[in-house]
């Protein structure tokens, strides 16, 4: 296929811009996040260190997909397939608990 | 299909969606590969919850490494947004050269992989080790394999970009790469801090 169809959607880029939030910052954030992240894993409290690092992650992953995918001015439709992938995994995950951590399991 | 046709329908999507068509085709290749990578977290995260000794694995990797690794794909994340915003602005080949900042994010991330794999190799920690290592090896070289799908894309784009053609698609490749950002995102606590 030719380039040439893609012009009307190369038009539209402009008119579908996004705002542009302050990148460096958010950048220096997601740094300092992640040196957190280490400074707590050489910290090694069971429980209570992992859990804060896994919600750093999330926090982590928000503010990229938030600022840097722009998915909070996308269509609310694009949010609803990106969750319903990760609803696919919720239930993955469910179905799947009680017999890989609790049942009796044959290596 | 001729390019008439093509155009019209790609019109169509713009007004009854909202979004161009490029974008809405990433976003859904991208719930696909959610539910690759969902998946393999989803039953590492059970399978470490099974087996809490895979800790005296997980101390065999880099951690140093590892945290490099994230501040390389975090930057170039960054100049990826950036060379979005450069596009959007007209500045194309200010976009390009962005492209190539995070191009070389790239190259710089697989190096990085590669010294930890031979190190790792060496000190006996190969995928027939043990399953954490199976998994260590799965996530990160499937993440890898990602990262320069990425990055082929990218130096397509930063070529044609560079002669103001399709700048749109500079926008579609940063959406990408930002996804293969979070993936490792979650893959630096699971494989390595969390030991």
């Amino acid at each position: 296929m030719s380039r040439k169809p893609e012009s009307s959607e190369q038009a539209s880029a402009t008119a579908g811009a996004h705002a542009h939030p302050n990148y460096i910052a958010i950048w220096s954030i997601l740094l300092f996040a992640m040196l957190v992240s280490v400074l707590l894993g050489e910290l090694e409290i069971p429980g209570f260190t992992t859990t804060l690092i896994f919600t750093i992650a999330i926090v982590k992953a928000y503010l990229v997909a938030a600022h840097f995918m722009h998915i909070k001015s996308e269509p609310r439709f694009v949010v609803l397939i990106l969750a319903s992938a990760a609803a696919c995994l919720y239930f993955l995950f469910i179905g799947l608990a009680p017999d890989t951590v609790f049942g009796p399991f044959v290596e | 299909m001729d390019d008439s046709t093509v155009a019209k329908l790609e019109g169509a999507n713009l007004e009854d969606l909202g979004i161009p068509t490029g974008r809405l085709a990433m976003w859904w290749f991208l719930a696909s590969e959610i539910s690759i990578f969902g998946g393999l977290v989803c039953i590492f995260v059970l399978l470490r919850w099974r087996h809490p000794e895979w800790a005296s694995e997980a101390v065999h990797t880099i951690n140093a490494a590892g945290a490099l690794n994230t501040v390389v794909l975090l930057t170039s994340s960054l100049s990826a947004v950036l060379a979005h915003q450069a596009a959007e602005d007209g500045r194309y080949r200010k976009a390009a050269r962005l492209l190539g900042a995070t191009f070389g994010g790239g190259v710089i991330f697989l190096c990085v992989k590669a010294y930890e794999y031979s190190h790792e190799i060496h000190a006996g920690f190969v995928p027939a080790r043990s399953m954490f290592w199976s998994f260590y090896y799965l996530m990160t070289g499937l993440h890898a394999l990602h990262v320069i799908g990425g990055m082929v894309a990218m130096f397509v784009i930063m070529l044609s970009v560079r002669k103001g053609l399709n700048p749109q698609r500079v926008e579609y490749v940063g959406i990408y790469w930002h996804f293969v950002d979070i993936v490792w995102i979650f893959l630096f606590p699971l494989l390595y801090l969390a030991s």
